[in-house]
């Protein structure tokens, strides 16, 4: 079972891996305020999932997502070693889903772009939650946590699949 | 076999156990279900529902071979994260997969929940269960702390449900029990469409035998074993809840029109009566009744409000069918009269009625006007022959139970809810021929005209 030196080793080996090419209107919908929520493998072989704020692609196609402290314990740890994550982005009134798996490249103090980009996204995505039907008292408390300690994680776009339920989940973007 | 999985302690000191986090299985908020593949791939995804099994068990609904299923398979671990729709904690269970059922109570139960999920979200025709995976629970954690105060419920519902079932004591006949128990729930849990069906397994079919807050009061409609939610409580015995109304089981005009096309070419217009319910639910529960492992009947509530049952009315209205089932055999169980020689009566009338029966399905009718069918229907045939043939106008429980025409199912009280249909019919039709108990275990036939019996 994978632990944690299996997966820095890993780390090192993809270093060289190819990215995979994001098109334009897959790096908006990333952007627009989306839900995301990820896993890494804890320790013990087993997977472990938490849940971002926001995220932006960069020319290189480095993932970077922002996520609070709170609840997100183990994606922290796996993260900072170094360990394999898959991120989905999905729009809840559309249901459309997309996942993203590469090796983290370690945890980050926020930057400035960091901390707009987290409020635009998580207002854009307050709006989709009202819209949803979910009260405005749930919708504030849902995205309360980015109040409290935040990071960053980068991690390299190694694998894009189409996760849209339906018969095209599961293919390769 | 369950367990109870404690593992950590909340905010409050108090043990983490899937009993007290119910909230985060309604489906409100989408959970997410982390997988791991052999090399040691995460794999992430949402996921529609989440459903509670028992205190050790939760299950996840199967509708795609995927990865997260191909995962599932290979590793058989899974970690799913809830977010309680109340106080918006969040919630990571540990999850050791154990089997999946792709048939029986778990599964029926999933696909309607899994069908008004569909519907709510514009999904039908998309999500469809292929499986129910069950999961042992292995921990809890809480790792987001409560932000919301959970809201206070507009009913208590354990002083509410005591107050029902005291009501419900009060009964001393099986239709006075079936009125009580409706009239107790519309007012204590504030429940207002409501009905009570019984089985009629002759025809594999229910009849609603009392109901509450409809403009028509359909006592007689059937609803098919197997159908909608009524149906499908029935035939797996189980509850069966729609948050959010699916056309999948929506009753309506394609019920009564399969009957009618079942009925066959020359058949009466119509041998059903109308299904009394609302004409936009967007909720909907059946409960079993149940009784030495006996079907006896579906306690059925909607509503046009979505949302309106979660667990705790489930969890209550499951107890009053539990009620009802016990107090409905205790009723039915009435020590039979002997067979007397019974009163006659030969006087002739003014007006005459003419009954006619079909054998197919015991269907009876009053000129072109259905009345019942089935054992029901049956028992009405019969009484009107004797009638005829004898005057004799009060019978016993014991000579209908005797009867091998009748067809009567082994349990006792299936009769005793077969009259209160029969008698209810009468009287809702305004027939000269109307029902009414003459005792424990005997009642009498007030036949106000003569009678004309047509064998179809």
């Amino acid at each position: 079972m994978p632990h944690q030196t299996d997966n820095v080793v890993h780390h090192g080996a993809s270093a060289e891996r190819p990215r995979v090419a994001l098109s334009d209107e897959v790096i908006s919908f990333i952007e627009s305020g989306v839900s995301i929520v990820c896993a890494v493998v804890g320790p013990a072989g087993r997977a472990q999932t938490g849940r971002a704020l926001a995220a932006r692609v960069l020319p290189d196609a480095t993932i970077r997502v922002i996520f609070a402290n709170e609840g997100n314990e183990a994606i922290a740890a796996a993260a900072k070693a170094g360990g394999k994550i898959a991120m989905t982005f999905s729009a809840p009134m559309s249901h459309r889903t997309l996942q993203i798996k590469g090796y983290s490249s370690g945890l980050e103090e926020l930057g400035p772009e960091d901390d707009a980009l987290t409020g635009q996204q998580c207002d854009a995505f307050a709006g989709v939650l009202r819209g949803a039907g979910h009260p405005p008292g749930f919708v504030m408390a849902f995205l309360e946590y980015r109040l409290s300690k935040l990071w960053v994680v980068n991690f390299p776009a190694h694998e894009a699949f189409e996760q849209t339920p339906g018969p095209g989940a599961g293919r390769a973007l | 076999m369950t367990f109870l999985p404690v593992t950590s302690l909340d905010a409050d000191g108090q043990p983490l156990t899937l009993d007290r986090l119910r909230d985060c299985f309604e489906g409100m908020v989408p959970a997410t279900l982390a997988t791991v593949d052999p090399s040691g791939v995460p794999n992430v995804s949402f996921i529609s529902q989440v459903h509670y099994v028992d205190s050790g068990r939760v299950a996840i609904s199967y509708q795609f071979f995927n990865k997260t299923r191909r995962n599932i398979l290979s590793t058989r671990t899974a970690e799913v994260e809830l977010i309680d729709p109340m106080t918006v904690a969040f919630y990571q269970l540990e999850l050791e997969f154990e089997t999946t059922e792709s048939k029986g109570p778990v599964f029926e139960t999933m696909k309607a929940r899994l069908a008004g999920i569909a519907s709510h979200t514009g999904m039908e025709g998309v999500f469809r269960l292929m499986g129910a995976d069950i999961f042992r629970v292995r921990s809890i954690r809480r790792v987001v702390a409560p932000r919301l105060a959970r809201p206070l419920a507009p009913v208590a519902a354990l002083p509410a449900l005591r107050r029902v079932l005291d009501d419900m004591a009060r009964a001393t006949t099986l239709g006075e029990l079936y009125d009580l128990t409706l009239d107790a729930i519309a007012r204590h849990l504030g429940i207002t469409n409501l009905m009570i069906m019984v089985p009629d397994d002759t025809r594999a079919a229910l009849d609603a035998v009392a109901t509450w807050g409809y403009s028509a009061s359909g006592i007689g409609a059937e609803v098919p074993i197997g159908d909608g939610v009524i149906g499908v409580a029935a035939r797996e015995r189980v509850a069966i809840r729609i948050d959010h109304m699916s056309s999948a089981y929506t009753y309506g005009s394609a019920v009564r029109d399969r009957m009618r096309a079942e009925a066959g070419p020359g058949a009466p217009e119509s041998r059903t009566v109308p299904f009394p319910g609302l004409p936009r639910p967007e909720s909907q529960i059946a409960l079993p009744m149940l009784w030495q492992g006996q079907l006896t009947g579906v306690l059925f509530a909607e509503s046009p409000q979505p949302l309106r049952f979660l667990h705790e009315e489930e969890d209550t209205l499951g107890c009053i069918a539990s009620a009802l089932a016990a107090h409905a055999a205790a009723l039915g169980d009435e020590e039979d009269a002997p067979t007397a020689a019974a009163p006659v009566d030969r006087n002739p009338h003014d007006r005459t009625l003419t009954l006619r029966h079909f054998a197919a399905d015991d269907s009876v009718f009053v000129g072109g006007d259905y009345v019942i069918k089935g054992v029901a229907g049956a028992i009405l045939w019969k009484l009107v022959r004797a009638h005829v043939t004898s005057g004799v106008c009060e019978f016993t429980n014991r000579e209908l139970r005797l009867s091998p025409e009748l067809r009567l199912p082994s349990h006792a009280e299936n009769l005793e809810a077969r009259l209160v249909l029969l008698e209810r019919r009468l009287r809702e039709k305004a027939l000269p021929i109307q029902m009414e108990k003459a005792g424990r275990g005997r009642f009498r036939l007030d036949v106000r005209a003569n009678l004309a019996l047509q064998e179809e």
